[in-house]
C-alpha cells in the first residue's frame, strides 16, 4: 500500500474523524501556549530590567565605598613614618615609582615611603603626558586647583604631582583592601591646595585664603591637600574628593613637669630639669625655652619638694623653678595641639578631629605595649611604665562620667594612673591623669603632663634611684617625626563629583 | 466517539457531501456549550490571573523604584550637607550643614552645592501628608496623595532667595518620611548643629491600586561627611 492509498483508506474510516478532533486540541494548546509565553516574556522583561537596576545600584554602591576607601588609604599612607629620600632631584618621568614626597612649597620637606610596597606612589614632573600638572598663565586671584581654574597644584617645587599606582594595587598592597576582594578598585590622586594670591602661588585653605604663615617667599603651617579618589566597580564609577590637612602636635608645657594638680616630690635624688636639653637629654641650655621646671595649677605652693636644689631651670634652682600651670584644656586632643580651654571654632574642628583620631587608637590596659614602641600609644586605664627605649606620645587616660565609680565631679573624673614607673628611658611627651609614681632610675626626656585635676596628683618618689625628668624642645619639635601624624578631613570639602 | 462521528458527519453534510442534513440536537448544543464555557472560563481565569499578577508586579516594582530613587537622592545630597566650595565670586552663606528641622510636617533644611555651581545652596525636603489619609493613593484625587517635595534656594549675600522657593514633588504616594538624627556619640538629637548621622526611612504605597495597595519601606543611614 503506498502512502496515498493509506491516507485514503484512513480518511474513509473513524481514524480520520479522530484526527480532526486532535486538530482542535492543538489549536487550543497553541493558543494557551502563546498566551503563556507572552505573559512569561513580559514578566521576564520586567524582572530583567529590575535585576539590571539592582545590579547597577550595587555597582554604584561598591564604587562609592571603594572611592572612600581610597581617600582613607591615602590618609593612612601619608602618615606613615617619614623616610629620607634623594628623589627630589630626579625630574625624569617616572615609569616605576617613588615614595610620595609631600613638601612645602619651595622647600620640599618630607618623604613618606611605604614600607610595605615601594611601588605605590608615582610622581610626574611637568611634561609627562596626561599626568602633567602645571601653572598656566596669570590666574585670577583666588584661582587654584580647588577653584575650577585651569591651574593645577604641584606637590613640590620640582612641579611634580603624584598619584597612586594602579599596578601596585592590582598586585596587592599591604592593606587588605588594596586589592578589593569584591572586584572594585580605586585610583587616588593627591595635590596640595594652592591659590594665586598676592601675585604668587601659595598654599591656601578651602576658601582660597592663604594659610597662616604662608607668604610668597615661604610657606609655613601645614598644607591642605586635595585628595581625589575614583572608585570603579563593574561599569559604575564614583569620584569623591575631599581636602585633608596634616595635623601637627604642638603641646605647650609650662615646665618639664606640668600638672593640673599638686606635685609631691619625696625623693631626695629626684631631678626635674626645665632647661632645654638636646634630643638625647644632654647639653642643657639656659635658652629660656621654658621658665619653670615644674608647675601646678594651684601655683608654687602646690609643689612640695624635699630637696629644692634638684628643681633646675634657666632661672636657677629651687623655688624660682616652681610655677603656675596655664589653664588646662578639657581634652587630650586640645592639649596635644597646644590649644587652651577656649579654642576658636577652627581650632575646635581640629581638636574634634584629633580626639576622634585618638579615640580610634585607644587600647585597653590589657593590650598596652610590652616592648619598646615608637609612635602614639593611648591606654584607656592604668599603665605601669613604657618599656625602656620607647619614643613618641604616651597617653594614660580614662574618664569616668559623673556618678560612675563614685565620681562626684560634674565634668567627669580622670582616673587612669601611670606608675610605678621605676626604670627605663622614655623620649617624648607623656600625658597621664594621675602619676603615682615616678621612681627608681626612670628617665623622661621631653615633657610630662599630669592631666587629671583630682587630689591624688603627681608623685615622684624614691629612696634609692634618681628619677629624672628633662625638658627637651628638640624632642617636642620632632614629635611629628617620632609619632605618625594623622590627617584630618577638612570640614566642608567632601563631595561627590 | 459517536457524537464526534455524528457532528463531523453533519459537517461533511453541510459541505455538500450529501450524507445528512440533520441539525444539532438540544443535548448536543448544551453539551457543546458547557464544554466551551468550561474551556473559556479556564482560559479567562488564567488570563485574568496573569493580568492581575502583571499589574501587581508592575505596581510593586514601581513603588520600590520610586522609594529607592528618592531615598538615594536625599541620601546623596544630605551626605554632602555642609559642603561649601566657595568658589571665588560666591556669596558665601553662614557656615552650616543641617540648619533646620521640623517634625510636623517632617522637613529638613541643609546646605550643600546641589546645582554644581561651586556655591553653597540651601535645600529643603518636606513631607506633605495626604489630606485624606484613609483613601488609597490615587493621583486622580489629590487629597489621597502623600508626597515629598524639594526646593532649592541660593544665597544673595544677605538672605536665602527666593524667600518662598518653588517646591516641586519628587515622589508621590508616600505615606511616611522618617528622619531620625544622631550626634557624634550616636545619641539622638534635635539640635541641627550637632547632627552627624541621619536615619532616613521612606514608606511608599502602590499607586492607584485601591484597597489592595501594598506599602513598601526602605531606610538608610547617612553619615554627614562634612559635619
Amino acid at each position: 500500500m503506498n502512502a496515498v492509498a493509506r491516507m485514503r483508506s484512513r480518511s474513509s474510516s473513524g481514524q480520520r474523524r479522530t484526527a480532526d478532533e486532535s486538530g482542535m486540541v492543538v489549536v487550543i494548546a497553541l493558543l494557551v501556549l502563546t498566551v503563556l509565553s507572552l505573559w512569561g516574556i513580559t514578566l521576564m522583561g520586567l524582572s530583567l530590567s529590575e535585576s539590571q537596576i539592582g545590579s547597577n545600584e550595587s555597582d554604584l554602591k561598591r564604587a562609592f565605598f571603594a572611592a572612600e576607601a581610597g581617600i582613607h588609604e591615602a590618609m593612612y599612607r601619608m602618615r606613615l613614618v617619614p623616610a629620607t629620600s634623594t628623589d627630589e632631584v630626579d625630574t625624569a618621568c617616572s615609569t616605576t615609582a617613588d615614595p610620595l614626597t609631600v613638601g612645602k612649597q619651595g622647600t620640599p620637606a618630607t618623604t613618606w615611603a611605604d614600607p610595605n610596597n615601594s611601588n605605590f606612589w608615582y610622581y610626574n614632573p611637568p611634561g609627562c603626558g596626561a599626568w602633567d600638572y602645571s601653572y598656566e598663565g596669570a590666574p585670577a586671584t583666588g584661582d587654584g586647583n580647588f577653584f575650577g581654574g585651569t591651574n593645577k597644584a604641584n606637590l613640590d617645587s620640582a612641579g611634580r604631582t603624584f598619584r597612586s599606582s594602579g599596578a601596585a594595587h592590582a598586585t596587592g598592597g599591604p592593606l587588605a583592601n588594596a586589592n578589593l576582594t569584591n572586584g572594585a578598585a580605586y585610583t587616588v590622586t593627591v595635590a596640595p591646595v594652592v591659590g594665586y594670591v598676592g601675585g604668587c602661588w601659595q598654599y591656601v585653605d578651602q576658601f582660597g585664603a592663604p594659610l597662616p604663615g604662608s607668604s610668597c617667599v615661604s610657606v609655613a603651617g601645614t598644607p591642605v591637600y586635595k585628595v581625589t579618589s575614583a572608585g570603579q566597580a563593574g561599569s559604575a564609577k564614583k569620584t569623591l574628593s575631599t581636602m585633608i590637612q596634616r595635623m601637627s602636635f604642638n603641646p605647650a608645657p609650662d615646665g618639664a613637669l606640668t600638672a593640673n594638680t599638686n606635685v609631691n616630690v619625696q625623693s631626695a635624688a629626684a631631678v626635674i630639669d626645665g632647661r632645654n636639653h638636646d634630643c638625647d637629654g644632654n647639653n642643657p641650655s639656659d635658652d629660656g625655652a621654658l621658665q619653670y621646671a615644674a608647675t601646678s595649677s594651684s601655683g608654687p605652693t602646690g609643689i612640695d619638694i624635699n630637696k629644692p636644689e634638684n628643681l633646675v631651670c634657666p632661672g636657677g634652682t629651687g623655688d624660682a623653678c616652681k610655677g603656675t600651670s596655664s589653664p588646662f584644656p578639657d581634652s587630650i586632643g586640645a592639649l596635644l595641639l597646644g590649644y587652651g580651654p577656649s579654642p576658636t571654632p577652627q581650632q575646635q574642628a581640629q581638636i574634634d578631629a584629633m580626639n576622634a583620631y585618638l579615640e580610634s587608637i585607644k587600647v585597653p590596659p590589657a593590650q598596652a605595649p610590652t616592648s619598646a614602641f615608637k609612635g602614639i600609644v593611648y591606654i584607656d586605664g592604668n599603665y605601669a611604665k613604657p618599656p625602656d627605649g620607647s619614643e613618641g606620645i604616651l597617653i594614660v587616660h580614662h574618664r569616668d562620667p559623673y556618678g560612675q565609680n563614685g565620681c562626684t565631679n560634674p565634668g567627669g573624673c580622670d582616673v587612669a594612673n601611670l606608675g610605678n614607673f621605676n626604670e627605663g628611658t622614655f623620649k617624648g611627651v607623656i600625658v597621664a591623669d594621675k602619676i603615682n609614681k615616678i621612681n627608681g632610675n626612670a628617665q623622661i626626656i621631653g615633657s610630662i603632663f599630669g592631666f587629671g585635676s583630682g587630689a591624688d596628683g603627681v608623685t615622684v618618689d624614691d629612696v634609692t634611684g634618681t628619677p629624672t625628668i628633662k625638658f627637651s624642645k628638640c624632642i617636642l619639635d620632632n614629635l611629628e617625626n617620632i609619632a605618625n601624624v594623622p590627617f584630618r578631613v577638612v570640614s566642608g570639602t567632601w563631595h561627590e563629583q | 466517539m459517536r457524537y464526534g462521528a455524528k457532528v463531523f458527519g453533519r459537517l461533511r453534510g453541510l459541505n455538500g457531501s450529501g450524507m445528512t442534513n440533520a441539525g444539532f440536537s438540544l443535548v448536543e448544543m448544551l453539551i457543546g456549550s458547557v464544554v466551551l464555557i468550561v474551556v473559556l472560563a479556564a482560559v479567562f481565569s488564567f488570563l485574568d490571573m496573569s493580568q492581575r499578577d502583571y499589574a501587581a508586579a508592575a505596581a510593586k516594582s514601581d513603588v520600590q523604584q520610586n522609594v529607592r530613587v528618592v531615598l538615594e537622592s536625599m541620601a546623596r545630597e544630605m551626605r554632602a550637607a555642609g559642603y561649601n566650595p566657595s568658589k571665588a565670586g560666591c556669596l558665601s552663606p553662614p557656615a552650616g550643614a543641617v540648619t533646620a528641622l521640623a517634625t510636623s510636617p517632617a522637613s529638613v533644611t541643609f546646605q550643600a552645592d546641589v546645582d554644581n555651581n561651586d556655591c553653597a545652596d540651601q535645600v529643603v525636603y518636606t513631607f506633605v501628608a495626604p489630606t485624606d489619609a484613609t483613601a488609597p493613593c490615587d493621583p486622580g484625587s489629590p487629597a489621597s496623595v502623600g508626597k515629598i517635595t524639594r526646593s532649592v534656594q541660593n544665597w544673595d549675600g544677605a538672605a536665602w532667595t527666593p524667600a518662598t522657593p518653588a517646591a516641586y514633588e519628587i515622589a508621590q504616594c508616600v505615606t511616611s518620611l522618617g528622619m531620625t538624627y544622631y550626634d557624634g556619640s550616636g545619641a539622638t538629637t534635635t539640635t541641627p548643629a550637632s547632627i552627624r548621622q541621619v536615619k532616613l526611612s521612606i514608606t511608599g504605597v502602590e499607586n492607584s491600586r485601591g484597597s489592595s495597595a501594598r506599602s513598601y519601606n526602605l531606610s538608610t543611614d547617612v553619615s554627614l561627611r562634612n559635619s
